[in-house]
């Protein structure tokens, strides 16, 4: 039997064949990848590891350097040219 | 449109959203700009103009586009210039070969028998007897 932890849906099982039968291991699933917040388009270059490891990796590779980081490029740049026209 | 002392807004990169005026113009693709970016080569099509033009001559240096731009109250970071550093250079261990030459000193104490010394010394000491000739 799978321990009450494991039963949750953040662990993906694994059914492994051995001479008996099936073995089950559990394992945990990995975090879906950055969506842009307006197309919902996916970001590139943002990592999509276990939560345990992105404490350790660099800011560089958990957000772009460009302002709103959170859009795409193209949604980044439609905003921007936008605010300059209104100004304007 | 695009002419020199034009200001414009970088709409591409990590200076995006930031106020630039274009410095000289290179190509009909790429023009030099400076202001509150850094001061660089720039694709056209990575700007957009606005309506104000200062006055600045071609290739005006950054304090020049500094004075104007603070005249405007565009705020202008600048950013230390970074200076190389040298490689450190690998140095010969020494003190490691001193105390290999102690172990092997250690080494060669260790392997002298004491008792072999000790029966030498006791060889040395006692004088040779003469041999006799047991025909005599």
């Amino acid at each position: 039997m799978a321990t009450p932890n494991k039963k949750s849906g953040s662990f993906r099982k694994i059914f492994v064949r051995v001479i008996t039968g099936t073995k089950t291991t559990y394992k945990r699933r990995k975090n879906n990848i950055a969506k842009c917040s307006c197309c919902g388009k996916g970001l590139i270059g943002i990592s999509k590891a276990f939560n345990f490891k992105i404490r350790n990796t660099p800011k560089t590779k958990k957000k772009a350097s460009r302002p709103y980081s959170n859009l795409c490029s193209a949604c980044m740049r439609q905003k921007i040219i936008k605010g300059a026209r209104k100004n304007a | 449109m695009l002419e020199i002392g034009r200001l414009c807004i970088k709409t591409a990169g990590r200076d995006a959203g930031k106020k630039t005026c274009i410095v000289d113009i290179i190509d009909s693709k790429f023009v030099l700009i400076d202001g509150a970016t850094r001061r660089r080569k720039c694709n056209v099509s990575h700007l957009e103009p606005l309506d104000k033009v200062i006055n600045i001559k071609k290739n005006a240096s950054h304090e020049e586009i500094k004075k104007e731009f603070l005249l405007l109250n565009i705020e202008v970071k600048d950013t230390k210039p970074k200076t190389r550093t040298e490689r450190p250079k690998k140095q010969r261990k020494k003190k490691e070969k001193s105390i290999e030459i102690d172990k092997k000193e250690t080494k060669k104490e260790k392997t002298k028998n004491p008792k072999k010394d000790e029966k030498k010394k006791v060889k040395k000491e006692t004088p040779k007897l003469e041999k006799t000739n047991s025909n005599d």
